[in-house]
């Protein structure tokens, strides 16, 4: 079980981010949500989600984690217009741990979330356009 | 009476969730089968007797859409259940899925509110479900 806060102690927020999805969308309003999370806290969400003792494929993590971006994305697009419009999600995509930035793009927010394994960051990305 | 289901969905784990979740539900679940994609469902539908279906949307190689509209065009298949499993939260979306004669269940979702949906659009009274649902807490929720 995992027990989150959005209240994170010094330690988790230096813990760096290991893995990482995005998922674009556009519709009513395009842009990108991007999940990243230390080491550690994807193996025990995935377990979490399947209800699964122990140690989980690799293959699977990385499936999770996407379902997850998935998942966010959906319900945020929706919620940012009250079901009006029709979104179009892009398939969760892996990112590269080599080019993640703790800065901030303009038109771009994050939520930090801890855990007691780790930490998690959702940004949402808003296109200008 | 238990339910041939097929689950059709590109994520391996959303497949297993759902199954899980479906047999959490209380649901009496008979054979389940899988598929990544719409293509992929239609075989499984053309190869085995199946009374529910559960689909994703979002997918490669036919979207939900696009199989649900194909599931109703074939006399074999045109009565078959259908839930839509999705976090799609458009109206528009929404109510030609429910005009297709197809549910929605949005993601995240309880073992509670599926077996709901199936009661509803099956028929099936509780009396005739197998089991009470298993639980009691929300470690179970997608």
């Amino acid at each position: 079980m995992l027990f989150p806060s959005d209240v994170l102690t010094e330690e988790q927020l230096a813990l760096p981010f290991t893995v990482g999805v995005s998922v674009r969308f556009y519709g009513p309003k395009s842009g990108r949500l991007e999940v990243r999370a230390s080491e550690g806290i994807v193996p025990a969400i995935t377990e979490n989600m399947l209800g699964a003792d122990g140690a989980v494929d690799p293959q699977l993590q990385t499936d999770a984690l996407g379902e997850l971006g998935n998942v966010l994305c959906g319900n945020v697009v929706s919620a940012m217009t009250n079901g009006i419009g029709v979104f179009h999600l892009h398939p969760p995509r892996p990112m590269d741990p080599a080019q993640f930035s703790e800065l901030l793009e303009p038109n771009e927010e994050c939520v930090n979330i801890g855990f007691d394994e780790g930490r998690a960051q959702v940004r949402l990305f808003l296109s200008s356009r | 009476m238990a339910f041939n289901v097929l689950v059709v969905d590109d994520s391996a784990v959303m497949r297993a969730m759902v199954i899980k979740t479906l047999r959490l539900s209380g649901v009496p679940v008979g054979e389940v089968y899988q598929a990544a994609h719409g293509e992929e469902g239609l075989e499984r539908l053309r190869d085995h007797w199946v009374d529910l279906v559960l689909l994703d949307l979002n997918m490669p190689q036919m979207n939900g859409e696009e199989l649900l509209a194909e599931i109703r065009s074939h006399p074999d298949t045109a009565s078959v259940a259908v839930i839509v499993v999705s976090t799609e939260g458009s109206e528009a979306r929404i109510k030609r899925i429910k005009d297709l004669g197809a549910e929605f269940v949005h993601k995240p979702f309880r073992p509670e509110e599926l077996r709901a949906v199936i009661r509803d659009l099956t028929g099936v009274s509780d009396d005739t479900f197998d089991a009470v649902p298993a639980v009691s807490n929300g470690s179970s929720d997608f």
